[in-house]
């Protein structure tokens, strides 16, 4: 019992939740800019000219080969070195995770803009609807169907990988936790797994409905 | 004349794939035209509606050139109906949606008019209860039965069918052509590119037979199947036969 109180000591638990905004702040800002540049990177990746989809793909492939760690590493240590930029942690983690995040979600709009078959444009075209109509009731709503589920899924992925900006003394949820656990490593031993349970749910707390919602919409949308 | 196509030619990155096309259609005229795979058939109709730009000659629709800089292809397209060989329902929207869209968004049409006239079409073809069906409910045949009432919702001047039967199972692609001869019978003026080669004899007022981009044959269908004037015919239908006994 001892060790589940020091959950309910001080500001333990209002510490926990001042973590969790921290984390939730660094994962909706990241998230958003990801969504926007990844639609106009994502519009980028779909054009037919070889060089612009040797740039893409090298931008693609090198995010996917470095570990988001290491990039982290780099933004937050490299950057001061190199050009004597002082970002603080949490810059160069939203820095990170839109670098990241804006690739992998312009990953998924290509996708989903080449996968509309050619004969939906042309049969919006030859209805008469102009490239503008056609876009706007046939084309948009047919990419998004097929972008939110996915993106959904990215988005509950990057809230999980910003646990990793606890290496650049970025004091999230999980760092909270951390601390925690330490001043009460000797009266409460125990303490640190009702910590991880309670992180576990607050984590639970944020995905589950994002990727329930996601997972109605695809239901709903499935064609 | 309701369609005239002069010395139409039509290149892919320098490839021709369309050369010295003369064509003219009447009013209530059902053309059909065939020939072999990757003959150019499907890249007439679509320059046909100005899907594809052409490389020279001249087309025009009720003596009205359309391959200029300004033509209003949204305006020219809503007299040209157009159904294709893959599903091209809407996905994402219902067939009554899918019927209602170009109607309102292009014509203006209110949503009550366009309603009935489609309540009245989809009951023709056989689809009265499948107004709240999405597309993928529908099995082929619906789908392409839908597609057709589709373009008839613009009240076109002519229906251009690319293969709408080719990707169907067999036992659907007779719903789909009763619809087309039920089309024709009220007077429709079409161009319909079919393999379906019993369909082509009874559908037909002339026989368009395309090889190696040009028109190489034209003639009465009664003609053209039992003893058409060029050897390139010949052997084309021979091949056929051979492939599908009927
Ligand atoms: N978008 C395109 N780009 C380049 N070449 C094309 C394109 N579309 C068609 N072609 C080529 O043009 C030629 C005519 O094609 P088309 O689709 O008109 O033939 P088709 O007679 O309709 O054949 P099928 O019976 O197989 O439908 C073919 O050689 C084809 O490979
Ligand atoms: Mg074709």
């Amino acid at each position: 019992m001892r060790d589940l109180a020091v959950l309910l000591e001080g500001r333990n638990l209002a510490r926990l939740f001042e973590g969790l905004w921290v984390t939730l702040r660094l994962s909706l800002s990241s998230v958003l800019l990801s969504i926007v540049l990844g639609i106009i990177v994502g519009m980028f990746m779909t054009l037919k000219n070889p060089v612009t989809r040797a740039v893409s793909r090298a931008y693609l492939e090198f995010v996917r080969i470095m570990p988001q760690l290491v990039l982290l590493f780099l933004a937050y240590f490299g950057l001061t070195r190199v050009f004597g930029l002082n970002l603080s942690g949490e810059t160069s983690a939203v820095l990170v995770f839109t670098v990241w995040g804006t690739a992998e979600m312009g990953d998924l709009v290509r996708g989903a803009v080449t996968s509309i078959p050619r004969y939906q444009y042309d049969s919006a075209y030859a209805l008469g609807l102009t490239k503008i109509q056609a876009y706007i009731f046939v084309i948009i709503p047919q990419t998004l169907r097929r972008l939110v589920p996915p993106a959904i899924n990215l988005t509950t992925r990057m809230i999980k990988t910003t646990s990793l900006v606890v290496l650049i003394g970025v004091v999230e949820v999980l760092k909270v936790g951390q601390q925690i656990i330490e001043a009460n490593r000797y009266n409460a031993p125990g303490a640190a797994l009702w910590i991880y349970i309670v992180i576990f749910f607050l984590y639970f707390l944020i995905c589950f409905p994002i990727s329930r919602f996601g997972q109605l919409l695809e239901n709903k949308w499935r064609d | 004349m309701l369609l005239t196509v002069e010395k139409l030619n039509k290149a892919y990155d320098g490839l021709e794939v369309l050369r010295n096309i003369d064509l003219s259609v009447e009013k209530g005229e059902v053309i059909v035209v065939i020939g072999p795979s990757g003959c150019g058939k499907s890249t007439l109709l679509r320059c046909i509606n100005g899907l594809e730009t052409i490389r020279s000659g001249s087309i025009s629709l009720n003596g009205e050139l359309l391959n200029r800089p300004k033509t209003d292809w949204s305006s020219v397209r809503q007299k040209i109906g157009m159904v294709f060989q893959s599903y091209d329902l809407f996905g994402h929207l219902t067939v009554m949606e899918n019927l209602l869209l170009a109607p309102m968004k292009v014509r203006h049409e209110d949503r009550k008019t366009a309603r009935i006239r489609a309540e009245a079409l989809l009951e023709r073809v056989g689809l009265g209860d499948k107004s709240r069906a999405y597309p993928r409910q529908l099995s082929g045949g619906q789908k392409q039965r839908a597609a057709i009432v589709r373009a008839l919702m613009m009240e076109p001047e002519i229906m251009l069918f690319d293969e709408v039967t080719a990707a169907l199972d067999p036992e659907m692609v007779r719903e789909v052509l009763d619809v087309i001869l039920e089309l024709a019978r009220d007077g429709m003026t079409m161009i319909i590119v079919t393999h379906e080669m019993q369909f082509a004899k009874a559908v037909a007022d002339r026989v368009v037979f395309i090889d190696g981009g040009e028109i190489v044959e034209q003639n009465t269908p009664e003609l053209f199947f039992t003893n058409p004037d060029t050897e390139r015919a010949k052997r084309f239908l021979n091949i056929f036969q051979f492939d599908t006994p009927k």
